[in-house]
Parts: structure tokens; C-alpha cells; sequence
């Protein structure tokens, strides 16, 4: 009895100290999380498939095509965390002419900001011939700060979408000007009071008087007069190796609502409305959507290695945080995980917001299934995106149609945060490639990164992800951004002739972009819900218009449009193929066809 | 640290424990004096005795203890049989720091006790046996505070006489002794930071005083390898231990716990071909002993990582069976079960899991998961309540874990980091 009561207290005394020392070991964001039940041997058989993916497109690197020429400046040791999180970019119609021009952002690292080097972003023109055009400079928006992301909203209501970059040290709000140039009124609107580290944001009427409001996440409280030294202390070492430090044992930044006054000015909220985040949590991305369908606009922000927020709105300013008891918060177990990019769609055309979130190495991607009344459920293992996922850092993602068949597959970018992980002993990489899930239209993914072209196995450190159809020939496009060196945009090319429809919205009593607002588009068997989306993916903007793949449908039955202010509008019959406008009370304004005769170079 | 309780009030409490209202009248004075003139003495003496009492207790209602003193001394010139006036001259003059003067009167105060020993004079005993011991008497000392100790009713004074003990069983190195003290004090006052790290230290002390033991014993035996491993692993030497473990292996292949204890380490290690080593150990372990609960836990854990559900379900059931009251094992087949797509069996399992581990945070939320799935709102409310305050509960320890594994130069460093801003 003495034997075995020894025993077991030299059990607990390595149970704890196996716990000390696995506090130091991991990874510095997140909570490991083990692959449990048939799913690492799944995985490594989808890791070992290679061939091609019969009636899906291929995913084709068009960069060099396109003309454009960006490079995100980087530190090759990437000492300080602020030199690892930058990288969103934004597809944003700047000029109104109908076609998606693309912005993006651009950091220096410390020792180039301590010697006065700043970095420029970068504005690029689509040329509507598959090419683009630098046009930053005469743009004006060559160098708003250090640049983290970018988010396109129209925040004076003018119809001309305007563009917000997040900076370490607040934010910098370009006016869009109408006329190929911005204005920084960053200060006039009442936005320059916003200084820390901003990361996420994302427009939308939260209390639908039609003036789109602002929300903006921050991170770590960090200067560059007070840096944090590489590899000093224990929330600075990755297995072992000296690593940038933080998020944890930094100091957390609190985050801010910013509501639209209807004049060109912005007031701070943030604490009134209850979305001020004390707690000071390493907040990332944010969108906004209406997730219970109850027509009141709620708030999603990831936060890495903590809590999630899901703020719940009443419609009238007032939010509250139901993160935890809906599910949405941690992972099945309850662990807090490295959440960093966000995926918003319906992806089982069940007429509700699923979320799907990107994760740090010792984690996996995560599917959070909206099951309706505000209760989610983690999918994350049995749809199959765990297995896939794990073992890697993921960054921005998206649901996408890129094969037009009516279902949302999954995109993801990766690219880990440290290049000590090089030297590390473990299997992860600094460059990582990108994840493609198919939809099986059952609830479950299917891993196909392997079967869909060369392109997307090229290893990057990736950051930013961005949707839009480029070349409005009705296939959408996939824009990243790259930490380190020249993005990759990824254009789909092969695949099955399937159908496909775009709206373009355009509020008047509700905010002009149509900021969230949903269309819920009908065609056969196929009902799908998309919905105008600020913010999202890692620190990026998708392009505003709704795009459904229609599959072998030729027409859309019916495509009911659920404006912000809660109007709904039914538009029936459309043609396949075409690219709508839709004018709130006024349905359809203009359509044109696909732009098959675009050659790209 | 007696002088927690504060005087005044430690002398007015023992006198109330005591009972100690004796009448003045009731006072005896010696005298060689005819009858009458004695009477007449013996009344005045207590007059007189009766006077200085009332003044002594006069000063201590006021907070005056130093003037009360020469008052109880006046009367105890009198009376030296009163214990009232022996015991309250003993208390003043023990916290006035004079140990050795409040010596004599605790004796006297013991000594003319008439009534069996009770609460009071358990008391009047303790505080006898610590001024013994600031006086260097450490027998009288020792014997006094362990007759006082088990009698004494005020958990307050018994904690504080309690671990004087425990320092006077340490500092003449007996330590099972001073762990059997500390047993008693774990139990009365379980939360008191003195008493547990008086615990902390002895136990320690004991640690030590077993390896120097064993070193001196059997310098190479497996055991002293095994413990030699333990202590690479308090230091957080992974390698090391590692080492030891095998050693000890080489030596006794057979030794209780070491295949399970050296699994433990190899599986935590963040090296990949220590952490696939891990299972061999735990087979080891279940070869020695094939009813090893533990090992068989592991093991299913580790075929539930692999996806070797059939395998980790069988593990899992033969755990719980084995081991009824473990709830990591329970856990873990309500995991499965949830895999399985078998939440109904799943539920029992995690309602009896938090019984048996009410400050499992896993399974407080994964049984929040299946509540908000079945519709019961409010039981899945609760389970997140209970889910976020045993987590907070978790991050705590975590800290201080942390803290311990942290030089002190490092924990400065974190602390100006990790405090919110004011």
C-alpha cells in the first residue's frame, strides 16, 4: 500500500512538473491541441494523394501576368512581433468602374523604423485586361503607417467606397476622393484618438440609422521605445530556440467602437456599447453579421490565444458577449486557441453564418458550425479540416466557390511566425504552403491542396487573403499577400463550365455599400445566403459584390435581398452569367455580361 | 507570532477559558496568629487581594497590561495559589517578552490548578511549553507543548503552538514526529499558508533526509537512481532524468512505477522519437504489472491521437472498469463515446467525471457542449460558469508553476510585463 501510495505521489510530482515544464515548451500562442479519433491516419493519407482533381479548376499563379510588382518588406530574424503580423490586403473599386483594383499593405521592420525607413503600400489599377497599374502615387495612399491591414467601407456615404488601414499606433482612414485620389482624414473624422496597435476592423450600422460605423481590434500593447528583447524570458522561446516575444507575457490592447455621426465624424463608444474589451485581449480580425438572424447586426473578433468575442447587438448600440455560451469562444475542450483569420459563410446552405477561424501550429483550423439560435458547434474534426490543418499557422481564409458548383469550399494561407522554426526540432516550417477543402456538401471537406495545381504548394510565409472576381469573368480569384517578398494571386483555370451570378448592392436608405446586407439566391436545388462582408479574412477585405456559383443552373430562380434596415426585396428570373446591380428599392439597376473576351497576358 | 492574538485580549480570553472568577474571600493567607487576629488577617489580606485584582483587571479592560502587572504580582504576593492571578501575571509577563519570569507563575498557575485539566489550562500549558523553549528548556518544552497540543480548543492558538512544535521537532530533527504534528494541523486549519508551508518544508526536509539516507545506503542502487531522476525532473533536467530513469532500469528492470514514471517524461518530452518511445515504457509497465490503470489510460490516450478509435475506446473501457473513480479515464471514454456519435452514453460519463473531478474544466465544457445540444440551456449556462472559474482556477496555478521555473530576475521582467496598465 506504502509502495503503491509512493508511487502515486511521484506520479502527481511529474504530472506537475511535466505541466511547469510544458508551460515553457509550446508554442507562444494557443493551446496544443492533439489530433484525436481516425483523423491523423486520414491525414497522412491525403498528405501522400497527388494527381489531379477531376472537374475542379486548377489554382494557377497569374503574378508575374499581372504586372504587379510588390514587395512586403520584412526582417529575415523577425526579432519583434510587430514584424510578423503584418500583411492584409484589400480589393477595393476605388474608381467605381466596375472591375476590383487591389491595396496593399506594407510594414518596415524595427531597425528600418529606427533608422527612419518607412514601407509603402500599395494601390494597384486593374486594367481590366488581366494586368494592373501601381497607381499609389497619385493615389496618395503610398504611406499611411505601419501597415497592418486594410478595409474598405464608405464611411461618408457618398457611393465611392473609402479605405481604413490599421497601424501599429491607431488607424489612418483614406477618403476616397472620386477622382483616383484619397484624402487622409484620419484626424477630421475623429479617428486619430485611436492609437494602439490596431489589427482588425471592419464597417458596419450596428444601429442601422444608414451610416456605416467602425469597429477596430488591437493587439499588444507595444512601442518600438520600449521593445520587448528577442528571446528574454519565457514567452519568448519556441521550443527551445531564442523567438520574437509575445503575444503572451506583453501586455494586451483593449479595442474600440468608433459610431458614425453621420457627418463625417466618428465618436468612441466603445465602452457604452460594451465592446471595449478590458480584459485587454490579443484581439485580430473582426466582422461584422447578423449570426442568430434576429436582423440586429452582431460583432465577431478573434483573439489570439484567448477568448474569442461574439458580441451579441440589440440593435441599439448595446452588446454582449455570448462567446463562451455559444460555443464560439475555445475549441471543443474548452482551450483558448491562437485564432487569427475568420471565414464567414453558409457552407451548408442552411441559411446561417458558420464560422471557420485559422490557428497556430500545434493547433488545427476551426469550424464552428452555425446551428441556429445563437448555439454553434466545433466541427472541426469530423468535417475534416482538423486533420488537414494541424501542424501549420494559418492566416487569412475564406469560403469560396472556386469551381462555381453552388457550395463554399475552404481556402487557407499559412506561413509560420518565427524562421528560427527552421532550426527547430519539429516538423513546421517558416514557409508553408495553402490548404484548398472541397465541400462535400455533407457537412464534410474533402483535402484536395495536393490536386489542384503546383501553385498553391509553393511554400510562402502568407499572410493577407483577398476574394474577388479580378477579371469579372465570373470566377473569383484568389489575392495573398506575403510576409515576406511578392504576393501570389491564384486565378482558377479548367474545371467544369458551371454557372455562376454576382450582385453588386447598393444601399440608400441603408448605408451605401450595403454592408451587410444578405441575398439569399435560389437556383434548382441550390439555396445559398451571402451577405456584404467589411473586414474578415487575416486584416483583409474581399470584394463587396455576392458571387454564386450556380452549378448547371442557368437561371436563378429567385434571389431574395434582405437589405440592413431590414427591407427585403425579391428579384426572380435572372439570367446566369451576368453581373447585377441591384439599387435598394429599385431592384435591378444594370446587368452586363461576363467578360470572356478579357485575354489575359 | 503568539503575538497575533493581541494581549489584552488573550488574557481576558484565558481567563474566561480558565472560568477563573475565583472570590478574593475564598483567598488563603498563611498566618501563625491567634484565630481572631488571623480572621481578622485573612480578611484584610483579602480585602487587600481582592483589590489588586479588581485594579489588574481594571488596567487590562483599559488596555494598560504594564500596570496591570504589579498588580497581579501584589496579589500573587498574597495568593500564590490563585490561578487567576498566576496565569494573567504568567500571559503579561510572556508578552512582554520575559519568557523566563513568566515561567514560575505558569507552573504555579498548573500547579494549583484543582479541576482536571481542561481547555484553559491545556492553554495556560501551551504557553508554559513556549516560554520553556525561549528559555532554552527544550525537553520541558517539548513535553509541555505535546500535552497541550491535542487539548487546546482555539484553532488559532493551536495552529500557532502547533507549528512552535513542529519548529522545536525540526530543529532537533525529528521530523516524522513534526510531520505527525503537521498532519493534525493540515486537518484543523487546511488553508492557513504557515501551516502548509511548515508542511512543505518538512516534507522536504523528510525528502531530503530519505536521499541522504539512501545515497549512504545503497549509493547505486535503481532506487536511488529513480530518486535521483525525480530530482533532475523538480529542476526541470529532462535529459537527465531521462537518463537516471534508464539507469535505474539497467540496474532493476522490475522496479515499481519506473517504466510508468519514465513514459510520463518521454511522452511530455518535445522531442519526437522520445515522445514515440513513451508507448514501449508503458507497454513495460503493463507487462510488470498488466492491471496498471495508468498505463492503460495512457495508452488509450495515445491510440485515441493516433486514431485508433476501437483501440482507444477498448483502453479507455478497461480503465474506467479498473479505476471507477478516475476521472481523466472517464473523460476520456466520454471523448470517445462523442466521436463515436454516442453522446447520450457520453453525458453520464461526464456528469459522473465532474463528481468525481468537480475542477475539471475540460469536462464542465464538454458537458456544456452536449447540455446547449440537447436544449437544456440553463444546465449548459452552469457548465460554462463551472467551466470558467475552474479555468481561471488552472491559469492561476499555471502562473505559479511558471514563477517556480522562472530566475527571479525573469519573474521581474514578466511581472512589469504582464501587469495591466493602471
Amino acid at each position: 500500500m506504502n509502495n503503491r501510495n509512493n508511487r502515486i505521489g511521484a506520479r502527481s510530482i511529474i504530472a506537475l512538473f511535466v505541466l511547469c515544464l510544458n508551460t515553457g515548451a509550446l508554442g507562444q500562442m494557443g493551446t496544443p491541441t492533439p489530433l484525436p479519433p481516425a483523423e491523423r491516419q486520414k491525414a497522412e493519407a491525403e498528405s501522400k494523394a497527388t494527381g489531379v482533381l477531376a472537374n475542379y479548376p486548377h489554382l494557377v499563379d497569374i503574378t508575374a501576368s499581372t504586372g504587379i510588382h510588390f514587395e512586403h518588406l520584412s526582417s529575415p530574424e523577425a526579432k519583434f512581433i510587430a514584424e510578423s503580423m503584418s500583411g492584409g490586403v484589400a480589393l477595393i473599386d476605388y474608381d467605381g468602374d466596375g472591375w476590383p483594383d487591389i491595396y496593399f499593405t506594407n510594414a518596415q521592420s524595427v531597425e528600418m523604423a529606427q533608422h527612419g525607413v518607412k514601407a509603402r503600400s500599395a494601390l494597384f489599377h486593374n486594367n481590366h485586361d488581366g494586368t494592373f497599374t501601381d497607381v499609389t502615387d497619385k493615389a496618395g495612399v503610398g504611406y499611411p503607417c505601419w501597415a497592418m491591414g486594410a478595409v474598405v467601407g464608405d464611411y461618408n456615404n457618398d457611393g465611392r467606397p473609402d479605405l481604413l488601414v490599421t497601424c501599429l499606433g491607431g488607424v489612418v482612414l483614406y477618403r476616397n476622393n472620386g477622382n483616383g485620389t484619397f484624402s487622409d482624414v484620419t484626424k477630421a473624422s475623429g479617428l486619430a484618438s485611436d492609437s494602439a496597435w490596431a489589427t482588425g476592423a471592419a464597417f458596419g450600422d450596428y444601429d442601422g440609422d444608414g451610416w456605416s460605423d467602425l469597429f477596430v481590434s488591437h493587439y499588444v500593447d507595444f512601442h518600438l521605445d520600449d521593445l520587448p528583447a528577442f528571446g528574454s524570458g519565457k514567452s519568448c522561446k519556441y521550443l527551445g530556440l531564442d523567438v520574437q516575444c509575445g503575444p503572451r507575457g506583453l501586455k494586451g490592447a483593449s479595442d474600440n467602437l468608433y459610431h458614425n455621426n453621420g457627418d463625417g465624424t466618428f465618436t468612441d463608444v466603445s465602452k457604452k456599447s460594451g465592446v471595449d474589451d478590458p480584459e485587454r485581449r490579443y484581439g485580430l480580425t473582426a466582422l461584422w453579421s447578423d449570426f442568430d438572424n434576429d436582423g440586429k447586426l452582431d460583432l465577431f473578433v478573434t483573439n489570439d490565444g484567448q477568448a474569442n468575442y461574439l458580441y451579441r447587438g440589440d440593435g441599439t448600440g448595446k452588446f454582449e458577449d455570448v462567446a463562451l455560451t455559444c460555443g464560439v469562444a475555445a475549441n471543443e475542450d474548452g482551450l483558448e486557441q491562437a485564432n487569427m483569420g475568420v471565414a464567414l459563410g453558409d457552407y451548408l446552405h442552411t441559411g446561417r453564418m458558420s464560422l471557420l477561424l485559422s490557428h497556430f501550429d500545434n493547433e488545427y483550423a476551426a469550424l464552428y458550425r452555425n446551428d441556429g439560435g445563437m448555439n454553434f458547434n466545433d466541427m472541426s474534426i469530423v468535417s475534416g479540416i482538423a486533420r488537414g490543418t494541424q501542424g501549420y499557422v494559418g492566416w487569412g481564409d475564406a469560403f469560396v466557390d472556386f469551381d462555381n458548383d453552388g457550395w463554399q469550399d475552404f481556402f487557407l494561407v499559412n506561413g509560420h511566425v518565427y524562421p528560427q522554426v527552421d532550426h527547430a526540432p519539429t516538423t513546421s516550417k517558416y514557409l508553408e504552403p495553402k490548404f484548398l477543402f472541397i465541400n462535400q456538401k455533407d457537412g464534410t471537406f474533402r483535402n484536395a491542396s495536393k490536386l489542384a495545381g503546383e501553385a498553391i504548394q509553393v511554400a510562402q510565409v502568407s499572410r493577407g487573403l483577398a476574394l474577388g472576381d479580378l477579371f469579372n469573368d465570373g470566377r473569383i480569384e484568389a489575392v495573398i499577400e506575403n510576409l515576406v517578398g511578392q504576393p501570389m494571386i491564384l486565378r482558377p483555370e479548367g474545371g467544369p463550365p458551371n454557372h455562376w451570378v454576382s450582385f453588386q448592392l447598393e444601399g440608400v436608405k441603408s448605408n451605401r455599400l450595403a454592408l451587410n446586407a444578405r441575398v439569399r439566391a435560389t437556383a434548382g436545388d441550390l439555396t445559398q445566403l451571402g451577405e456584404v462582408i467589411s473586414g474578415g479574412s487575416y486584416l483583409s477585405q474581399h470584394d463587396l459584390r455576392l458571387h454564386f456559383g450556380l452549378g448547371s443552373h442557368e437561371r436563378v430562380d429567385q434571389a431574395e435581398v434582405l437589405w440592413p434596415d431590414g427591407k427585403k426585396e425579391m428579384l426572380t428570373n435572372l439570367a446566369a452569367d451576368r453581373f447585377y446591380v441591384v439599387r435598394e428599392g429599385q431592384g435591378i439597376v444594370s446587368s452586363k455580361p461576363s467578360e470572356h473576351g478579357v485575354k489575359l497576358p | 507570532m503568539i503575538a497575533k492574538f493581541g494581549i489584552a485580549g488573550f488574557v481576558l480570553l484565558l481567563g474566561a477559558a480558565l472560568g477563573l472568577s475565583q472570590a478574593a474571600e475564598d483567598t488563603q493567607v498563611q498566618s501563625h496568629s491567634s484565630p481572631g487576629e488571623t480572621r481578622e488577617a485573612a480578611k484584610a489580606a483579602g480585602k487587600a487581594f481582592a483589590a489588586h485584582m479588581q485594579r489588574a483587571h481594571g488596567y487590562l479592560d483599559a488596555k494598560q497590561p504594564a500596570l496591570a502587572i504589579p498588580e497581579f504580582q501584589a496579589a500573587v504576593a498574597i495568593d500564590p495559589e490563585n490561578v487567576d492571578a498566576q496565569a494573567n501575571l504568567g500571559v503579561l509577563l510572556f508578552f512582554q517578552g520575559k519568557a523566563a519570569d513568566s515561567i514560575p507563575h505558569f507552573r504555579a498557575a498548573l500547579a494549583a490548578r484543582k479541576e482536571e485539566p481542561g481547555p484553559g489550562l491545556a492553554k495556560i500549558q501551551g504557553l508554559l511549553g513556549m516560554s520553556e523553549m525561549r528559555t532554552l528548556d527544550f525537553d520541558d518544552a517539548r513535553k509541555d507543548m505535546e500535552t497541550a497540543f491535542p487539548a487546546i480548543q482555539d484553532s488559532r492558538f493551536q495552529t500557532q503552538l502547533g507549528l512552535e512544535l513542529v519548529g522545536l521537532d525540526t530543529q532537533s530533527g525529528d521530523l516524522e514526529k513534526a510531520a505527525e504534528v503537521l498532519a493534525q494541523l493540515r486537518k484543523a486549519d487546511p488553508d492557513n499558508p504557515e501551516v502548509l508551508y511548515a508542511g512543505y518544508r518538512t516534507y522536504s526536509d523528510l525528502a531530503g533526509e530519505s536521499m541522504l539516507a539512501l545515497s549512504l545506503a545503497e549509493p547505486d542502487s535503481a532506487q536511488m537512481h529513480q530518486l535521483l531522476a525525480h530530482e533532475d525532473i523538480r529542476q526541470g533536467n529532462t535529459i537527465p532524468a531521462i537518463a537516471q530513469y534508464r539507469k535505474a532500469i539497467a540496474i532493476n528492470p522490475h522496479l515499481p512505477g519506473v517504466h510508468f514514471e519514465l513514459a510520463e517524461l518521454l511522452r511530455n518530452s518535445t522531442d519526437e522519437t522520445l515522445k514515440k518511445e513513451a508507448e514501449e515504457e508503458y507497454h513495460a509497465a503493463l507487462l510488470a504489472n498488466p492491471q496498471d490503470e495508468k498505463s492503460i489510460l495512457r495508452l488509450a490516450e495515445i491510440d485515441a491521437e493516433k486514431g485508433n478509435i476501437a483501440q482507444s475506446y477498448k483502453g479507455y473501457t478497461k480503465a474506467v472498469e479498473l479505476q471507477p473513480a478516475d476521472a481523466d479515464a472517464k473523460l476520456g471514454l466520454a471523448k470517445t463515446l462523442i466521436a463515436m456519435n454516442q453522446s447520450d452514453k457520453a453525458l453520464a460519463l461526464l456528469e459522473e467525471t465532474v463528481k468525481l473531478e468537480p475542477t475539471n474544466a475540460t469536462a464542465h465544457y464538454r458537458l456544456a457542449t452536449l447540455y446547449r445540444k440537447m436544449g437544456r440551456t440553463d444546465d449548459a449556462k452552469r457548465e460554462v460558469e463551472l467551466y470558467q472559474k475552474f479555468k481561471e482556477m488552472k491559469e492561476k496555478l499555471r502562473g505559479l508553476y511558471k514563477e517556480l521555473q522562472t530566475q527571479p530576475k525573469e519573474i521581474r521582467a514578466d511581472e512589469q510585463n504582464e501587469q495591466p496598465e493602471q
